[in-house]
Order: structure tokens, then sequence, then C-alpha cells
């Protein structure tokens, strides 16, 4: 409780809304890489992009509307982190799937079809 | 002046994003990546988060990127110009123009419970204090969780006997 | 009394006995069975003085019967159902009719299923039968009757079946199960009807017949159940029009012909009805209609008589004209009439049979064409059946007489004119194929001298019976007099211990018209068969010339099979090719199949969605997204 007391509002001219809509477009590329690029590295890579949306609109909203405990703040840290492990898992099994059929292209590792 | 260096930052955020998933060399797009999550690091400032801003630049810049570039080069066999696309491109087109819109108008029709055009500024201490404190439980897990996928990650991409 | 359950309970365990070892022992075992059965008929005999003394005790005509029973199924709230034991003065009547009888048939059946193949499973399906024929007359209630009834129809079945290598006794054991199937299936509808409608929801008897006297069950319910429980009952007494499969059952050994038709399966219809009386009672329509049918039956089957050649066979046709008689007797409330003509009847008619069962031991012939002048040849079976034949004609002073008397005094009381001369009418008819087939088994010139050399009397085991059925036949209906009924420890007669509920006990007297009349008609049957019959049947011949079409008639029965067979060729066989081929088409080739085609299809088709490409995977993902997103915005405004 005293950590509260160290806060103060300030108001810098640009709104929630602006941070969403920043978050919502980030959001709507990072799908869009996923969908349309063929190369696992790719598209983790958009799958990063999202992450970072995501944690946007966790900030933003922490810092806006929902400011005791921090938990839109400790969120974010958490995604980072998780991101971390993400990708050095989904890189191992890039890896693996590469030396296993010679390729990253997703649309080519199709042994689940009819 | 912060609505300036707000809107430089989207474009930096924007701009690397759509580098990620349009330009043609595989490169390219990691660089854009760089710059989208630097942007974003931009961003974290702006909303008075230095400390997300650090670990962004730390993690995302430096950790995640250079785990990235070394799958790059460990997956590139085939020629540059290599076509990165699929076949369903114009469908995650609109996919993502409609989710966008979807996203837009929800926030568009969203009451707000409080004024949001004031930010409360969250000093290094107070993030420190909660992280250690309140929020000690979940941190030390989410250590458990990062060693673990790391220990699967080498397990998974090692090399296996008999394997070429 | 109150442990009459040990009564059914001692059968079933020589029936389990002999299925399980009767490999093993000494002559298969049938000394057991027999030695039950004699337990049984003992016991029967204790029950019966018990009864004697409870009416001396309550007075003629308070006795209520002794009801004992036990949980059996109870479901809190739901149901409660009590398995238990009945026993009344028509319970006893029918215990030892039932236990005497199949005691006589064992002792005989020694002899006359001598080195039989499967001698030990005779015994051991006789007397399950006798158990579930027991069990069905002790059940207090109608659930339990119906268990036993059941039984009682597949013991038939097996026992009627029992040469069951031979085409004509599958199918006549077949022929019996599914005729009596078509009336245990308005039996067990009329049960559940009882049950439904009766306010307390009760398969006990005594509780159904109280609300029904009461008027506590709906009248339009009340007739419906009581026109299906006479279904059943007519299934099981083989009366019109259900009556085909009785003179088939002839296909089966003759101890169980005189079993079956003397004592455990026809008479339960019998039993049902005088059970169920005081029901039938409050629905007079239904009462008319047993009378009806009950007079088809007599008069019928006395036609039919007439003409068949089959020894077996035209006592067969016998047992369902006195079957009709005492359903006559029960269509007008004169339970005491029937219940004395059953008495009588399983006396007279298992003589009959056992005597039968003797001529065609001895001479290995059934056919009267062949048979003849064995008068000689059989020296105790010969006038064993001398004297079956003259109490089932119904002469003085034989049981049959004091017992058909009876039905026609309960006519005469009930003023029903018109079916007493039909029965009347009946008497010398009855009388007249009762001789001819004597007269052409026994006197005259043998017509086969083969089989008449061969003849000889049958063993001792067989004879012993015969002679304790024919003294039986002579006297047992001398039970009316009160004075007998007070020797054997009754206050009264045989009308004063078994009597309807409604009328009261009814004092016996001779109506000295009615019984001239009856006399006179016998004598007179008998005479015409002697006339038509005797030496070379002369007239006999003339009669069959003079009416070829009636003969035919006759001998066919009618052309009731034949219909049955036409109808079930061209309406219930037309009928199954109709089920199935909608069964095939319908059902199986477009149900099950086209269910199975338009999976297959539908499987082939929608496999191409399974691209096994994740980006394809993705797409559909965040479509699903997307839609749940705009579904839940437009559900929010």
């Amino acid at each position: 409780m005293t950590a509260l007391l160290l806060q103060e509002s300030i108001t810098t001219g640009v709104e929630l809304q602006q941070y969403l809509v920043l978050s919502a477009v980030l959001f709507s590329i990072g799908v869009y890489g996923v969908l349309a690029r063929r190369n696992a590295v790719l598209i983790l890579m958009s799958v990063e992009l999202m992450l970072n949306a995501v944690s946007i609109n966790m900030v933003a909203f922490a810092v806006y509307t929902a400011p005791s405990m921090f938990v839109g703040i400790i969120f974010a840290i958490f995604i980072i982190t998780i991101a971390a492990a993400e990708v050095g898992l989904a890189l191992g099994i890039v890896l693996r799937v590469f030396r296993n059929r010679g390729t990253a292209n997703v649309d080519e590792v199709d042994s689940l079809k009819w | 002046m912060t609505e300036v260096f707000f809107y430089i930052f989207a474009a930096t955020v924007i701009g690397g994003a759509l580098g990620v998933v349009l330009l043609r060399n595989i490169v390219h797009a990691a660089l854009g990546l760089i710059g989208s999550l630097l942007g974003v690091a931009g961003i974290y400032i702006l909303l008075s988060v230095e400390f997300l801003a650090l670990v962004q630049v730390l993690i995302y810049g430096g950790a995640v990127m250079v785990l990235i570039l070394f799958g790059l080069m460990l997956t590139r066999t085939r020629e540059l110009k290599e076509n990165l696309d699929g076949d369903q491109k114009p469908l995650a087109a609109v996919a993502a123009l409609v989710l966008l819109g979807t996203f837009i108008a929800a926030f568009a029709n969203t009451e707000w419970p409080r004024d949001v055009g004031q930010i409360t500024t969250v000093p290094f201490n107070d993030i420190g204090n909660a992280l250690f404190g309140r929020w000690a439980v979940p941190f030390e897990l989410l250590s458990g969780v990062l060693l673990v996928a790391l220990v699967g990650a080498i397990i998974i991409a090692m090399q296996e006997e008999g394997e070429q | 009394m109150d442990d009459a359950w040990v009564l059914p309970a001692i059968p079933v365990a020589t029936f389990v006995i002999l299925l399980l070892v009767s490999q093993y022992l000494p002559r298969k075992g049938d000394y057991i069975a027999i030695a039950g059965m004699l337990a049984a008929f003992a016991l029967t005999m204790v029950i019966t003085y018990d009864v004697f003394d409870a009416i001396n005790e309550a007075g003629v005509g308070e006795f209520e019967g002794v009801h004992r029973s036990w949980e059996w199924i109870d479901i809190p709230g739901y149901l409660y159902i009590e398995m238990g034991t009945y026993v009344d003065q028509i319970t006893v009547v029918m215990l030892i009719c039932v236990t005497f009888v199949a005691s006589m048939v064992m002792i005989y059946s020694t002899g006359y299923m001598h080195g039989d193949r499967r001698y030990g499973w005779f015994y051991a399906i006789v007397s399950l039968f006798t158990a579930s024929m027991l069990a069905l007359v002790l059940a207090d209630n109608l659930l339990m009757l119906y268990f036993a009834w059941e039984l009682v129809g597949l013991c038939s079945m097996l026992l009627i079946g029992y040469y069951n290598d031979k085409q004509s006794a599958a199918e006549a054991s077949k022929k019996a199960f599914i005729t009596t199937r078509v009336g245990d299936v308005g039996l067990l509808i009329g049960i559940m009807i009882l049950f439904w409608q009766t306010p307390e929801h009760t398969f006990n008897i005594q509780e159904i017949l109280h609300a029904a006297e009461e008027g506590e069950i709906n009248h339009t319910w009340l007739t419906a159940a009581a026109l299906c429980l006479f279904a059943g009952a007519a299934g099981k007494s083989a009366q019109f029009p259900l009556h085909v499969w009785l003179p088939d059952a002839m296909e089966g050994p003759t101890p169980v012909s005189a079993l079956i038709h003397a004592a455990t399966m026809v008479v339960a219809g019998v039993y049902l009805v005088a059970r169920m009386l005081p029901l039938f009672e409050v629905v007079p329509d239904v009462m008319d209609l047993i009378l009806v049918i009950g007079l088809i039956t007599t008069v019928m089957a006395a036609l039919i008589g007439l003409a068949q050649r089959d020894i077996k066979r035209v006592v067969a046709y016998s047992t369902l004209n006195s079957l009709g008689l005492m359903f006559v007797a029960l269509g007008v409330g004169a339970v005491g009439a029937a219940m004395l003509y059953l008495l009588a009847h399983a006396f007279f008619k298992a003589l009959l049979f056992l005597a039968c069962g003797s001529v065609i031991h001895a001479t290995e012939e059934q056919e009267v064409d062949k048979l003849g002048g064995l008068w000689g040849k059989l020296p105790i079976t010969a006038p064993a059946f001398l004297v079956g034949m003259l109490a089932m004609a119904g002469l003085v002073p034989l049981s049959g007489f004091w017992a058909k008397d009876e039905i026609l005094v309960g006519l005469d009381h009930a003023g029903n004119t018109g079916a007493l001369w039909l029965v009347v009418l009946t008497l010398p008819i009855t009388a007249m194929y009762m001789a001819r087939v004597f007269i052409l088994t026994f006197l005259g010139e043998p017509k086969d001298e083969h089989v008449h050399e061969h003849a000889h009397e049958s063993a001792t085991t067989m004879t012993v019976p015969l002679i304790i059925l024919a003294l039986l036949a002579v006297f047992g209906g001398f039970v009316v007099f009160e004075q007998v009924g007070e020797a054997l420890g009754m206050e009264s007669g045989f009308l004063g211990f078994v009597y309807n509920l409604h009328h009261g006990p009814e004092e016996f007297h001779i109506d000295w018209t009615l019984s001239i009349i009856s006399v006179a008609a016998v004598g007179l049957g008998l005479g015409l068969g002697w006339f038509f019959w005797s030496g070379a049947a002369k007239p006999a011949k003339v009669a069959g010339d003079f009416s070829p079409f009636g003969y035919k008639l006759l001998l066919n029965r009618f052309y009731i099979d034949e219909l049955y067979q036409i109808i079930i060729d061209k309406v219930v066989l037309a009928f199954g090719l109709f089920i199935a081929w909608f069964d095939r088409a319908v059902v199986n080739d477009s149900g099950v199949n086209g269910t199975g085609d338009v999976t297959n299809l539908g499987g082939r088709e929608l496999k191409y969605f399974q691209t096994g490409k994740l980006p394809n995977y993705a797409l559909a993902v965040v479509v699903g997204v997307i839609v749940i997103a705009i579904v839940a915005f437009g559900y929010r405004t």
C-alpha cells in the first residue's frame, strides 16, 4: 500500500483508445503474417508481433484504468518470459522438422492430410 | 509532445511489423521485427513503464532476435528468392482486416469505467515490490517453466543417433 | 395350509434332481419323481382335510380361504408386489385333480415309456409341468399365475414335441405353443389392465375381485379385462376358435395326453374363469360370451368326434366336448357344477387316455380301422375303457352323470332354456361317438389279423392306475351327496363345498325330469351307436354315403385347420412378406445402409478439408474467433 503513495496521475495528451488501436493493428498484422507466410521462422516472428500487441494492450489498460496491483504490467513481464521460452521450443521444433524433411515451409509438412 | 512521440513510435511499430509480413527477403523481415520490437519498447516508455521497456529491449531485441536469426541461418538451404508467402495470402488479408474491424468496432462501442485521458505513472520500485511481493510465487514458477522449456528445446533439437 | 408353497416345491426339486443326475441313477430316477408326486398328493390330502376342518369351524358359506404372502418386489412409492399362496375350495379341487392324476400318469408311464431314449427327461418335464400347474392353482396374485401359466405352456410344448425327431410331433408342439400364445397375450393384457385400473394397483386376485365387485373399476375397462382374461382361458382350455391345437397335441406320448387333458393344462382355463368368476359376473355380457363359446365348442366337438378315425383323436374331441360343458356351466355362474365336472372329468378322461395308451401299447396301432375284437385280448383295459366311455357319455350312476346333471340343473336355474336343450341335444351325439370308438376298437371282428395276434395286456404298473381310475370314475360322482361328503369329513356335499360366492352354497337335489331326459338321451345315443357301428357297421356306411359332404365336413373337422392355414398363408405370410420387404428395402437398404452410405460419402468428400497444412487450420481458427467475436458483439448490443 505504501507503494501507491509514490504514484501520480499525469495527462499525456494520448488517450487509451489510441494505444488500443495500435495494439489492434499490430495484432491484425501478426495474424496476417501467421496466415500468409509459409516459412516457419517467419510465422514465429509474426507470433511475436501478436504477443507484443497483447502486451501493449495489457500495459495500456493497466496504466489507464487499473493502476493498483500492477496486474497488467506483471502480465506483460510474464508474456515476455513465456515468449522467450516459446521461441526457444518452437525453433527447436523447426530445426527438427527441417532436419527430417529438408524444408522449413509449413505447407510442405502435410503428413496429416487425408 | 508525448503525442508526437506516440505517433513516431507507433509508425515504427507498424512499419516494422509490415516489414515482417510483407518483405520478400527473410533477413530484411527479421530486421523489420527488431524495429518493431524496439518501437514497442518506446511505447512502454510513453506509458511510463520504463522497466518493461528495458526488459523488452534486453529480451526481445537481444535474446529472442538472436535465436530467430540462428533459426533462419540453420534452416536456409534453398535459394534466397524462394516465395515466402503461402497460397492463402488473399484470404489471410481479408481475415486480418475483418478482425481489425471487429476490434475497432468493439473499442468504439465500449464505455470506459473512468476517465481514460490520464495515466498513472508506475515507478520502478513499485514494480519490484509487486513482482517479489505479491507475485513472487507465479514469478518463481515462471522461472521453472523457462528452465523446462529450454531443456525441452535442447532435447528436441538434439541430434539423435543415426540421424543425419 | 399355510405351507402350501411346499406343494409345487416338491416337483420342482425332483425336476432339478432329474435334470442334473438322472443319467447316473438306476432306472433314470423315475422313482424319485413318483415318490415326490405321491408325497405331493399326500400333502394335498392333508391340506384338503385342513380346509374341511376350517370350513366346519367357520360354518358352510363363511370360509374365506387361507392367504399367505411374502414380499416380492418393493420399490417404495412405486410398486409393491407380494407373492403368496391362496387356498380355498376351488384350489383344493384342482390340487386333488393335479396331484392325483399326475401320480397315476407317472406310475403308468414306468410301463408305457419303458426303455425310451429320454426317459429321465420325460419324468423331469412331467414334474415341472405338474409343479407349474400347482403353482398356477396356488398363486394368490395374477403375476405369479401368469408365470406359472407360461411355464405350463412351455412344458406342454416340450412334452407334445417329446418325439421331436418326428416332423408331425414337432409341428404339433409348435402349433400348441403358438395357438395358446394367442390367448396368453390376451391374458397378459387383461392382467395389465386390471393392475392399472384397480385403485390399489395390485396383482392380488382377491383384492382385484373385491374392487371389481365394489365397482371401483371402470366398467369399460373391466369388460375389456374380462374379455382378455377369457381369451387366455379359451386358449389354454382349447375353446373355439382356439381349439385347433388340442387334437394335434395327440402327437405327444399318451400319458402326456392324459395329463394335459385331465389335469394340468386344459383345465387351467376353467380354473382361471372359476377363480375370477366374481369379476366376470360384474359384466354379464362376457358371461354370455363364455356360455356361447362353450356351447359352440361342445356341439362342434361332439359332431367332429363322430367321424374321427384315430382313437386318441376321438378322445381328444371328447375333451373339447367336456371343456365346452364346463364353460357352459361357468357361463351361467354354476361354479360348483363346473368344478364337479372338472373333478369327474379328471378321473374318467385320464382313465380313457391311459386305456387308449394301453391299447396303443398293446397293438402299436391307433387307427380304429385296424383295431377291433380286442375285448378278450385286453381283459383289464377293455372294461376300463368301457367304464370311462360310459362315464363320459354320462350314464347313470357313473361320475359323469352327476356332474353333467348339475350343469343341466344350473342351466335350468339360470332359466336359459335354449342352452339347456342344446346341451341335451349333444348328449346322444357324445354317447354315440363314444360307443362308436368302443365298438370299433374292442368289439366286432379283428380288421387286421397281424395286429390282433400280437395284442397282449399291459404290465401291472399300467393296469393298476387303470383300475384305480376306473373305480373313481364310477364312484367319484357320489361326492355330491351330503352323506358321502359327511363320510369324507365335510358337513355338506360337493356343492356345499364349492359354490358361487354370490348365490351361496346350493342344496343338492335330483331334478327328476332333467335326469330322466338326460338318461334317455344318453341311452338313445348308445343305442344309435350300437345300431350304426356294431357288426359290419353297414348303417354307418349308408349314413356316410347318404351325405358324403357332411361326412367329409366332420372328418376334416369343419375345415377349421384348413381355414387357419389359408388365413396364415394368405394374410399372415403376405403381411410377413410385406414386412420383410419393408425391412429389406426401407429399414435396411435405405435406413441402415443409407446412413452408412451418407456417412461414407460425406467422409470421402469432407476429407479434402483435412489438408494437413498448418496455415489452413490457422485460418480456420481465426475465422472461428471472428465469428465468435461478431456473435458475442451482436449479442451485447
